[in-house]
């Protein structure tokens, strides 16, 4: 028999297994250990915080769930849990497309904390072109992205969680971040 | 535009290494013929800024969403045990499988705890609490409420507390349960005679992880080499003594480790260099990324790779780079 291990910073094997059997303290360790990248993750597809926040819960309500059936991840917790995730967020736009929300594309701001002006200046109009070129992308493109760039999940928990092979994934990705070098090089022709 | 193939491959590669905290140009430093693809790129997808929502909402929704998880955990999985609880009681009042026939003693009342432990994962301590009284008739009213949860700690705990009237003498009314099943035969009056109290049976299914014939497999990128061991996604993973990988393994690679499990992680059986040409022949080992190092003889034969990729032909290895650590020939 061969297990494969995917790459995964999940809870312990200990803290899964009493989890498995019920122990609160470790289902709660455990939504405490991947709260903040699926509450981010969330956030950045959906504007209303209070939606946010049903959603996340709802994922580790329904990891409860699949634990109590035994139906529970062997294997990457992780990508499971950001699978049902995205899920949730596609349930929750109904038939639309995930689209990144605009709300959310304006608070996507550089976290440099320069305070020179002229600094600040440029970062401003960075942000701005970034926004932009991100927002003309198709929204499996902008997935990929946020997946490999901002959640940093590894190529296989990206196709996991998008429902494709590891290949498409990576021809995905390669056209998403030269659709959007592109992008990005063109309104820097427009803005100078 | 013609997409390469070698270019998707090292781009992927190229994130899986920023991910890990390699600086971009240390990584282009790598692929010198796709730098000048690459770079742009790279640049391009890390304009997707790592966005934060406000220290304080995100707070504020865990601190909520907790008091939902621990709710859902208590209904759950409480769930069950209640079904449970609620058959066994049905039994117990149905004069259901076990039997205590009390029929008459001059002994004592009796209390009887016992504590039992069994094993591998589950403690049962079933408590057992037994009082009678006998008078004239007999009316025998039992109660028993048990209580079982799932591996691994289980409690069980039973009271009962019969009544039953009788002229005399002074009654006995034990109970034991213990991990299993139980049963008792006490006496109590020659015309009480009266069923209560059941046989508990509960199966207990240890967590038993699989040792045996489980072979890990791991794959991603090294991000530190200490003496034998690497680590890939945090997880350590130990190379043989006298490996020849290790002479050329380096932070940053991807590697495809196949292992047993070992005391502190992975003890590997295979290793495969998947982003880079290695070859290793006899205990000796040769790392091909680098096209001022020619591969020495006993390497030609599977350097094809490099031979495409620095003097742009197919040079003597006439094949590819089949050795026992390296599965392509991606490795600009």
């Amino acid at each position: 028999m061969i297990l494969l291990v995917l790459p995964d910073v999940t809870a312990d094997e200990d803290t899964l297994s009493r989890a498995r059997a019920g122990d609160e303290e470790a289902i709660v360790a455990i939504y405490h250990h991947y709260f903040d990248p699926v509450y981010q993750f969330c956030r950045l597809r959906v504007g209303d915080t209070h939606a946010v926040q049903d959603l996340t819960s709802e994922v580790f309500v329904r990891f409860i769930r699949a634990l109590k059936k035994d139906k529970a991840p062997h294997t990457s917790l992780r990508a499971w849990i950001f699978r049902v995730a995205r899920n949730l967020i596609y349930d929750h736009y109904g038939r639309r497309e995930a689209e990144l929300p605009e709300s959310t594309l304006e608070q996507w701001v550089s976290t440099d904390m320069s305070t020179d002006p002229e600094t600040e200046a440029l970062r401003r109009i960075q942000s701005a072109r970034a926004r932009r070129a991100i927002a003309m992308l198709a929204p499996a493109q902008q997935e990929v992205l946020l997946l490999r760039f901002d959640q940093q999940l590894s190529l296989q928990e990206t196709a996991d969680i998008m429902d494709k092979q590891v290949n498409a994934i990576k021809a995905l990705q390669f056209r998403a971040v030269n659709t959007l070098r592109q992008i990005l090089a063109e309104l820097e022709t427009e803005d100078s | 535009m013609a997409v390469r193939d070698d270019v998707i491959e090292a781009l992927n590669t190229c994130i899986d290494r920023l991910n890990s905290g390699e600086p971009v140009e240390r990584i282009l430093s790598e692929y010198p013929a796709l730098a000048n693809d690459l770079r742009p790129m790279l640049e391009a997808g890390r304009v997707f800024p790592r966005v934060r929502a406000p220290a304080a909402e995100v707070s504020a929704a865990a601190l909520a969403g907790e008091a939902v998880v621990r709710a859902a955990v208590g209904q759950v999985f409480s769930a069950g045990i209640s079904w449970v609880t609620w058959l066994i009681v049905a039994l117990v009042i149905g004069g259901g499988i076990g039997i205590v026939v009390i029929v008459g003693t001059n002994r004592p009342p009796e209390v009887i705890l016992p504590t039992e432990t069994a094993t591998p994962t589950q403690t049962v301590s079933p408590s057992a609490t037994a009082t009678a009284t006998q008078t004239a008739t007999s009316s025998p009213t039992a109660t028993a409420t048990p209580t079982a949860s799932a591996s691994p700690t289980e409690t069980v705990s039973v009271v009962s507390s019969p009544t039953a009237e009788a002229a005399s003498p002074t009654p006995a009314t034990p109970l034991l349960l213990p991990i299993i099943s139980a049963s008792a035969t006490p006496t109590v009056a020659p015309s009480a005679t009266f069923t209560l109290a059941p046989t508990l049976t509960h199966t207990v299914t240890p967590v038993v992880t699989p040792v045996g014939g489980v072979r890990f497999v791991i794959e991603g990128p090294v991000s530190a080499i200490d003496g034998r061991s690497i680590r890939i996604y945090d997880i350590a993973v130990t190379l043989g003594e006298n490996d020849p990988a290790l002479t050329v393994i380096r932070v940053g690679d991807i590697v495809r480790v196949e292992g047993d499990r070992g005391e502190t992680g992975i003890v590997a059986v295979t290793i495969v260099f998947v982003n880079v040409t290695v070859v290793i022949v006899d205990g000796l080992a040769w790392r091909g990324d680098d096209c001022a190092l020619a591969p020495p003889d006993w390497a030609q034969s599977a350097a094809g790779a490099w031979f495409t990729r620095c003097t742009g032909g197919g040079g003597s290895s006439g094949g590819g780079n089949n050795n026992n650590n390296d599965d392509d020939d991606d490795d600009d």
